[in-house]
């Protein structure tokens, strides 16, 4: 793990194929008192490449977020197991960033504090990281709104605080649970373009949730689809889109292609209809 | 800078003479700005007052009833001291009692929002207790603490700690799972998320609680006096009322009650000190609207 502050991107790889996440027939079962027990996820294994960008695609409720939540080692499945990096996850491992749907700002710090709140947990030498909280802002488009409050700011900038909040700490993983899905629709482009230059600058392995097959296309190397209650895996998906991404990988015939043909395996799932 | 949209609306020579205006003027001008802007509610109470000393030099209203204002002002300020004394008791009761609520109240919300088990011990005897009318508690506590001030300490500590409690359980309360999720995810400990985010996260609820605490604090206070003492504003009272002084009881009942709007202010001004800006009375304050 990289913790140099501000220093150019550690040379990695880009999806050298190794992989760096690897699911293992997860599953997950939820007590639900009194005497029942839901599954949330049933058998989801697949593997993630180094500095990859893979997006899971599904319906509400199908274990989207909890597969995040055992990814980040906060939860443990019921079966299986998630490896990272070769090594099994028992609990909540130094490494991860995570960014969720609510911003989750806290009112009562700056922009830059909020940034450096992972700093602070994890009792790092806040002075050296302040510069690269700045790099980090300014490179979302944040530079002058450092002193700002979160009230201050709107939805859109809120969130990539949040992005920044989740990179401070340089973490090989980045886990997102539908991060965009409170923003208006034109900002969430914005956002999704962003994320992909600020990855592509910091190279991280992403692990991306959404409701949004678009979305799902428009960012990531792999998606994985997931089908409804009890989660498992629909198909998965290579993403051939060619990279840099920008708007124009819209009218691209081929992002049309893997967004019929997710919506097809929903369509045949009973998910569309 | 809240006067800048008003400058810009009025026309640009104004500006100059602004400029060109002795501080003291400008200091005028701005005590004239602020009459203007409360006109409306100052006109409203002046516009009762009048009414009320009119109703009383015109003997509409039997003067043991509703004593006229100048009647009321005579009485107190024919004998001030002794309402300064008295006040002074009342008020010592009410902030030890205070102070004892929010001692005890913010550790019992933490300990309620910590563990379950707490929870269902310690909830529905806050609830029993708060729900005992307090003139009822008062006899016993006489019994248990005596004629003196304790026994009134304890009858607001007890009025008190109720709103105090349930709003920091409530503050604490706030903070979304995601965010206990994050925490974790950085490896942060209990206490960490606890002083780091939960407790400041709280804190305008908290205040809000205190706010409702000190003014029942008051009322505690007083019903204590009213059941058995030797003095406060209390014991004061139903002395004038024996007496038939009807101004005088008007006149301590106006103290009480701004007394209380001096406690209730006091915990305005240091929440307005203690708490970090955007944490100020967010309680009324909407947050501005999602992006544009």
């Amino acid at each position: 793990m990289n913790l140099v502050p501000a220093g150019p991107a550690p040379a990695r790889t880009p999806s050298s194929g190794k992989s760096f996440v690897q699911l293992e027939d997860l599953s997950m079962a939820y007590d639900v008192p009194p005497d029942s027990r839901l599954l949330a996820l049933d058998g989801v294994g697949c593997a993630i490449a180094e500095s990859g960008f893979c997006t899971i695609v599904g319906p509400s409720g199908c274990g989207k977020s909890t597969l995040l939540m055992l990814t980040a080692g906060l939860y443990q499945p019921s079966a299986g197991q998630v490896v990272i990096a070769g090594k099994p996850v028992t609990g909540p491992w130094d490494g991860v960033g995570m960014v969720f749907q609510r911003d989750l700002l806290l009112e009562w710090r700056t922009a830059l504090d909020n940034v450096l709140l992972p700093i602070e947990v994890k009792r790092l030498a806040k002075a050296e990281f302040v510069d690269r909280a700045r790099s980090l802002l300014r490179l979302v488009g944040l530079a002058g709104f450092e002193n700002a409050f979160p009230e201050q700011l709107s939805v859109g900038m809120r969130q990539r605080v949040a992005l920044c909040r989740a990179l401070i700490h340089d973490p090989p993983l980045l886990l997102m649970d539908e991060p965009f899905a409170s923003v208006d629709p034109l900002t969430r482009e914005k956002l999704g373009f962003d994320l992909l230059r600020l990855t592509a600058e910091h190279p991280k392995t992403v692990l991306f949730v959404t409701h949004s097959v678009e979305e799902a296309v428009l960012l990531s190397d792999q998606v994985v689809v997931l089908g409804p209650r009890p989660g498992r895996i629909l198909r998965q998906l290579e993403n051939d889109l060619p990279k840099p991404r920008s708007l124009a990988s819209r009218s691209d015939s081929r992002f049309h292609r893997l967004v019929d043909e997710i919506r097809g395996v929903f369509q045949a799932a009973g998910v569309l209809s | 800078m809240r006067d800048a949209p008003k400058v810009l609306a009025e026309p640009l020579g104004s500006e100059l003479r602004r400029a060109l205006l002795s501080p003291s003027a400008r200091a005028r001008r701005e005590e004239r700005g602020w009459v203007r802007r409360n006109a409306a509610v100052l006109l409203v109470y002046g516009l009762l007052l009048a009414a009320w000393a009119i109703a009383g030099s015109l003997s509409l209203v039997p003067a043991f009833i509703l004593p006229s204002p100048l009647a009321i002002l005579n009485r107190v300020a024919r004998d001030p001291g002794t309402l300064v004394f008295h006040s002074l008791v009342t008020l010592q009761e009410v902030v030890f009692g205070f102070l004892l609520a929010v001692l005890f109240g913010i550790p019992l919300g933490v300990l309620i929002v910590w563990s379950r088990l707490l929870e269902r011990l310690f909830y529905p005897m806050l609830v029993a207790l708060q729900a005992i009318p307090k003139v009822a508690l008062a006899p016993i506590l006489v019994i248990w603490f005596g004629f003196g001030p304790t026994s009134k300490v304890t009858l607001a500590f007890v009025t008190a700690l109720f709103p105090i409690v349930i709003n920091t359980v409530v503050g604490l309360s706030q903070t979304p799972p995601e965010m206990i999720h994050l925490m974790r995810s950085l490896g942060a400990s209990g206490l960490q998320i606890f002083t780091k985010v939960r407790l400041i996260a709280a804190a305008p609820q908290v205040f809000g609680g205190f706010k409702i605490g000190i003014t029942l604090a008051m009322v505690g206070a007083v019903v204590g006096e009213f059941i058995a003492a030797n003095k406060g504003l209390g014991y004061f009272l139903l002395i004038a009322n024996n007496a038939f002084d009807a101004p005088l009881l008007f006149g301590i009942v106006i103290l009480l009650s701004l007394l209380s709007v001096g406690l209730f202010y006091s915990i305005e001004l240091l929440e307005m000190l203690v708490l970090p800006r955007p944490l100020r009375r967010s309680a009324w304050k909407v947050r501005p609207g999602a992006g544009a």
